[in-house]
């Protein structure tokens, strides 16, 4: 198995806009990928096949953790783009995500932020955050651990 | 209620009163099949198709779709355990990813409730392809009770089923 995407690699590089429509899944879903000055802004528009609970209606949980993922994968490849960071370029694979559910999150567009707690050569520690009204009140937060170059022993 | 499995998610949630307006979620947007609903029993199929692809170089199954599985079947194993039917709501979700899923085998998702508290109820799932010995994503769950909305309608017609 290749631990280079390359067509990933060439979607990401210098543009993170890219980084979902190169990701099948994430554009079936929709996810919007921007760069602003406080760094990369992820949303997600609501569609109705997103809804988990329609008596609420809510959206579903797995969804929500899916899009808060992937918020924390497009820093870090957002982190890897620059030339100088001296961290994992490998196309991040993730090990383990923790999500916590905080609010419901409604029939609405929602948004994430996420921020790296750690990028090392091997492994990035993200948290990540999404929101529908204010920032300050998130709906759901994730804990993701990625790796981001294979280690020198094979298992 | 659950005695000619398998069925499609559209029949799953027509039965189980969760399909207002024809509604059949994601898990029937992934074409899912119930194979399963016994007791620390529950099994679904979810078949591939391109569109669950997490990477188109390495080939291999999107690592959402398998935290949306493993999230719908720790529910779905919590409604089915309930005494008492009450609305749930996921508190926190746990996957450790084992190995990639490639594209083009069929997932199995299974879950099973372990603890259904006062409050708070404690579910465990697991996703494999061939063999169930050697699962791709494992999941840790624990939901919230009698939170906002309705009792999902299953709860009230297995329990009806039950007494």
């Amino acid at each position: 198995m290749s631990t280079q995407n390359t067509a990933l690699l060439e979607a990401v590089t210098g543009d993170i806009e890219g980084l979902f429509k190169a990701i099948p899944f994430a554009n079936w879903i929709g996810l919007i990928a921007t760069k602003d000055s406080d760094g990369v802004l992820c949303r997600m528009p609501f569609a109705q096949r997103l809804i988990g609970n329609p008596n609420l209606p809510a959206l579903h949980g797995g969804i929500v953790a899916t899009f808060l993922e992937a918020a924390a994968l497009a820093v870090v490849v957002d982190a890897q783009n620059n030339p100088d960071a001296r961290c994992g370029k490998e196309i991040p694979r993730v090990i383990s995500t923790t999500v916590d559910y905080l609010r419901p999150a409604g029939p609405k567009d929602t948004f994430a932020r996420a921020e790296i707690i750690r990028l090392g050569t091997r492994l990035a520690t993200v948290v990540s955050s999404a929101w529908q009204d204010d920032p300050a009140r998130p709906v759901a937060r994730a804990n993701c651990h990625f790796l981001v170059a294979s280690g020198g022993k094979s298992s | 209620m659950f005695d000619d499995l398998p069925i499609s998610w559209a029949e799953f949630r027509r039965r189980s009163g969760r399909a207002p307006d024809g509604h059949i979620g994601i898990m029937g947007e992934f074409g899912a099949m119930l194979e399963c609903m016994e007791p620390d029993n529950i099994r679904v199929r979810v078949p591939f198709q391109p569109e669950i692809v997490g990477d188109t170089a390495w080939n291999v199954v999107h690592s959402g779709v398998l935290m949306i599985l493993l999230d719908s079947l720790c529910g779905i194993s919590i409604i089915q355990k309930m005494t008492v039917p009450t609305p749930i709501a996921t508190l926190d979700l746990r996957v450790d990813y084992l190995r990639a899923v490639p594209a083009g085998e069929d997932l199995f998702v299974t879950a099973n409730c372990y603890k259904i508290g006062r409050n708070v109820a404690f579910t465990r799932a697991a996703i494999y392809t061939d063999d169930p010995e050697d699962p791709a994503a494992i999941a840790n769950g624990s939901f919230m009770l009698g939170t906002a909305g309705d009792p999902p309608p299953m709860a009230t017609m297995l329990k009806g089923q039950n007494a």
